[in-house]
C-alpha cells in the first residue's frame, strides 16, 4: 500500500473510552470482549450518531467503568491513532519517565 | 510537633470506615458516580488521565520521621515507588487504584496521616512558612496558629460544602515565603507596639484564570478574635458567593462583585453577632497545641563555621552557598534539599529517597522534616556540624543539587502527562529548560531566579508569580507556551505580565534563552538580580528581543509531533 493510498483511505472514526472504575486504568471498548485496555483492540466507528447511540446502550448496561465518552481517531487501514495529545498520552502514558 | 489524641484518631477511625463503605457502595452500585464523586474529592481522590491521584494532608507542610517512612512505604506498596510533593505542601501518589485507598488510609492514619479535604469545595490544608520555627525573621512559630486553624476547619459542617475550595496561607515574617497575598484569606502575625500578637488578615488574593492580590481586611486582629472573624468571613462567602459558575465562585470574585468596603461591612457585622456568642478557645487545648511547637534542646550542640568546609568540593560549596539558609540558633543551619535534579521530575522523590531523608531527619536534625510550597523538602534544624555528613549521604541518591533558589529550582505543576484538566504539558519543558542550565553552565552567573510552570490556566505551577512563568496551553491541538515576566509571590506580590504571542515548545527554549541574554547583557553588574534588572527596565526590552518585528518566520513545529 502507497503512502498516497494509506492517506487517501484515512478516515475520521469514534471510539468509546472511559476509565476501569477499580483500577482508574483507560480503557476502551470491544463489542465482542468488552472493555480493553489497548486502544488497537478497539472497536470504531465510522458515523459519530451510531457511536453514540452505542454509548448510551453501554453506559445503561454496566456500571464499573466510569467517565465513559467518545473520543475521535484517524483509522489509515493499518491501525487506530488518536487525534489530540491528550488522547494520545491517555493510550500511550505520560511522555516522561 | 502537634500529638493526636484519642479523639483526635477516633476521627480518622471513623472517616476511614466511612469511606471504606462508601466506597463499597460505589462498587456495589449503589451510588452513582455523580453521587461518589463529591465524597471521594473530600477524602482526596481523584480520577486523573492514567489512574485515581491521592492527594495526602501534610498540616502547614511539617513531617516527622516516621510518617515520611510510611509515606515511602505507600510510594512502593501502592504506587510506581515514588510521590510528588505539591505546591500547597501536601504530596499525591498517581497510580492509585480504587479498592487500595481505605487501606492507604488507614495506613497513614496509623501515623496520624490522612487525606481529608485536600480536595472539594471546602477549607484545604493550612499552609505556612517551611522555615517555622527556625526562621530568624520570624515573630513567633506560625505553626499552632495553623494547627489550630486545621481543627477548627476539619469536618466543620457549616463549610462541607463551599461554593468551592478554599484556601489559608499563613506567615509570621516580613519575609513572606507562605505566598500569603495569593491566597483565599492570607494571615500574617504580627506584633503591637505594645508586644501582643495579632494578626493582619487579607482576602480574595489567588492565582488560575483571575489572578488577584489579597485586600487587607483588617491591620491588626487581637489573637483572640481569631476564629470568630475567619467564621465571620466564612459566613459572608458561604452565603453570597456565587454558586451559578463554577468559575466565578471563588472569594476572589465575590470581593470584586461586592468592593472590599461593602466585603468588610458584612464581614464586621457578622463579627460583632459572633464575638459576643463565641467562647473563648480553650486555653488547655492552645497550650497543648503550643507545646506541640517547642524549639528543640539546641545546647548540646558545638559551635561550627562553615567557611573552610567550602574547600572540600565545588559541590559542596554549591550545597552550601544555595541550600543552607541562616538560622535563629548560629550554631544550626537551615537545609532545604533539592527536589529538583536536572533532568528529572520537579517535585519528585522516590521512596529510596524519602527513606534517606527521614534518616536524616532522625540522626542529625531533630526529627523534624518540612514541605516547602516551592517542592523542596526542609531540614529546618541542622547541626552545621552535621551539614557535610548530610551531603554525602544525600549525594548518594541524587538529593544534594546546590540549587536552591536557582533557575533549575522550577516550580512546576503535573500537567497533561498526569492532569485530566491540564492543556499542555510541563514537566518536559522543566527538565529540557534544566538539563539546558546544567549544560551551558549559566545558573550560577544568572543567580536567583524563580521559574514557575502551569500546564493549564488553573496555574498549579503559579506561573503568574514566578520571574519568569510559562503557561502551557492547547492552541488548535498544537501546545502553546505564553511567558510572563515580573511574578513575584513574596510580600512585594506582583502578577506577573504577558510578554505577548505564546511560542512552541521547541522556541520556548530560544525565548528563554533570549529573555536571559537581555537581562544579562542589560543588568548592572552581577549583583543585579533578574527580577531587580526587570523592575528597573520594564517589559520593553525583553518584547523587542523577543518579537522582532521583521522576524515573521512561521512557528517551528511543536514538541507533540518531536515526541509522540
Amino acid at each position: 500500500m502507497t503512502k498516497a493510498h494509506i492517506h487517501a483511505q484515512t478516515q475520521l472514526v469514534h471510539l468509546i473510552t472511559g476509565n476501569d472504575l477499580m483500577t482508574g486504568d483507560v480503557i476502551y471498548l470491544h463489542k465482542i470482549k468488552g472493555f480493553v485496555k489497548n486502544i488497537s483492540q478497539a472497536s470504531y466507528w465510522a458515523d459519530g450518531e451510531d457511536a453514540a447511540r452505542q454509548l448510551s446502550l453501554v453506559e445503561a448496561a454496566q456500571d464499573k467503568i466510569t467517565g465513559l465518552y467518545l473520543m475521535k481517531a484517524k483509522d489509515n487501514g493499518e491501525h487506530i491513532a488518536p487525534l489530540t495529545l491528550k488522547e494520545k498520552i491517555r493510550a500511550y502514558g505520560p511522555t516522561v519517565s | 510537633m502537634y500529638s493526636y489524641t484519642e479523639f483526635d484518631t477516633q476521627f480518622l477511625t471513623d472517616r476511614i470506615a466511612e469511606f471504606r463503605a462508601q466506597v463499597n457502595r460505589r462498587i456495589d452500585g449503589v451510588l452513582s458516580e455523580d453521587e461518589f464523586k463529591p465524597l471521594r474529592l473530600q477524602n482526596g481522590l481523584y480520577l486523573q488521565m492514567h489512574a485515581y491521584m491521592l492527594r495526602v494532608a501534610i498540616p502547614y507542610g511539617t513531617l516527622r520521621a516516621e510518617q515520611m517512612r510510611v509515606l515511602a512505604k505507600i510510594a512502593e506498596r501502592f504506587d510506581k515507588g515514588y510521590g510528588h510533593f505539591t505546591t500547597r505542601q501536601n504530596i499525591q501518589y498517581n497510580w492509585i487504584k480504587l479498592e487500595d485507598v481505605a487501606d492507604i488510609l488507614g495506613d497513614l492514619a496509623a501515623v496520624d496521616m490522612h487525606a481529608i479535604q485536600t480536595s472539594g469545595n471546602c477549607i484545604r490544608n493550612i499552609t505556612t512558612d517551611h522555615f517555622a520555627g527556625a526562621a530568624k525573621d520570624e515573630v513567633i512559630d506560625p505553626r499552632p496558629l495553623a494547627e489550630l486553624l486545621r481543627q477548627w476547619s476539619t469536618g466543620h459542617p457549616e463549610y462541607a460544602f463551599l461554593p468551592r475550595k478554599f484556601k489559608f496561607a499563613i506567615t509570621a515574617s516580613d519575609q513572606d515565603r507562605a505566598v500569603i497575598a495569593f491566597h483565599d484569606i492570607g494571615i500574617q502575625i504580627a506584633r503591637s507596639p505594645a508586644g501582643e500578637i495579632g494578626y493582619k488578615i487579607f482576602v480574595g488574593g489567588g492565582l488560575g484564570r483571575s489572578p488577584r492580590i489579597g485586600r487587607e481586611l483588617v491591620a491588626f486582629l487581637p489573637e483572640a478574635d481569631i476564629l470568630p472573624y475567619l467564621d465571620s468571613v466564612m459566613s459572608v462567602y458561604n452565603l453570597h458567593g456565587r454558586r451559578d459558575n463554577k468559575y466565578k465562585a471563588r472569594i476572589k470574585i465575590l470581593i470584586d462583585e461586592l468592593g472590599i468596603e461593602q466585603s468588610k461591612a458584612k464581614i464586621e457585622a457578622e463579627f460583632s453577632l459572633r464575638k459576643a456568642q463565641q467562647k473563648p478557645i480553650d486555653p488547655e487545648m492552645m497550650e497543648r497545641i503550643n507545646n506541640g511547637f517547642n524549639v528543640p534542646d539546641f545546647s548540646q550542640v558545638a559551635a561550627h563555621t562553615l567557611a573552610s568546609d567550602r574547600s572540600i568540593s565545588p559541590g559542596f560549596a554549591a550545597f552550601l552557598d544555595h541550600n543552607v539558609s541562616e538560622h535563629k540558633d548560629d550554631r544550626h543551619a537551615i537545609l532545604t534539599i533539592s527536589l529538583k535534579e536536572h533532568g528529572k521530575a520537579p517535585g519528585d522523590a522516590t521512596a529510596e529517597q524519602m527513606r534517606l531523608i527521614a534518616d536524616l531527619a532522625e540522626t542529625y536534625a531533630y526529627d523534624d522534616i518540612r514541605i516547602s510550597h516551592e517542592q523542596n523538602i526542609i531540614l529546618p534544624h541542622v547541626p552545621k556540624q552535621h551539614l557535610l555528613e548530610i551531603y554525602i549521604q544525600l549525594s548518594s541518591m541524587g538529593l544534594a543539587t546546590g540549587n536552591i533558589g536557582l533557575a533549575s529550582d522550577m516550580i512546576t505543576c503535573p500537567g497533561l502527562d498526569y492532569c485530566s484538566l491540564a492543556t499542555a504539558r510541563s514537566i518536559p519543558i522543566a527538565t529540557q529548560l534544566a538539563d539546558r542550565f546544567k549544560a551551558r553552565q549559566t545558573e550560577e552567573a544568572i543567580g536567583p531566579l524563580k521559574i514557575k510552570i502551569s500546564g493549564c490556566i488553573n496555574a498549579c505551577g503559579h506561573h503568574h508569580v514566578g520571574h519568569i512563568g510559562i503557561l502551557g496551553l492547547d492552541r488548535a491541538g498544537v501546545e502553546n507556551y505564553q511567558i510572563t515576566l515580573g511574578g513575584d509571590g513574596s510580600e512585594q506580590a506582583v502578577i506577573g505580565s504577558r510578554t505577548g504571542p505564546g511560542f512552541s515548545a521547541e522556541a520556548l527554549f530560544g525565548a528563554v534563552d533570549t529573555i536571559l541574554d537581555v537581562y544579562l547583557d542589560g543588568r548592572h553588574d552581577p549583583e543585579e538580580t533578574f527580577i531587580a534588572f526587570y523592575r528597573r527596565a520594564g517589559m520593553p526590552p525583553f518584547k523587542t528581543a523577543l518579537y522582532p518585528l521583521d522576524d515573521l518566520r512561521p512557528l517551528p513545529p511543536s514538541i507533540e509531533q518531536a515526541a509522540i
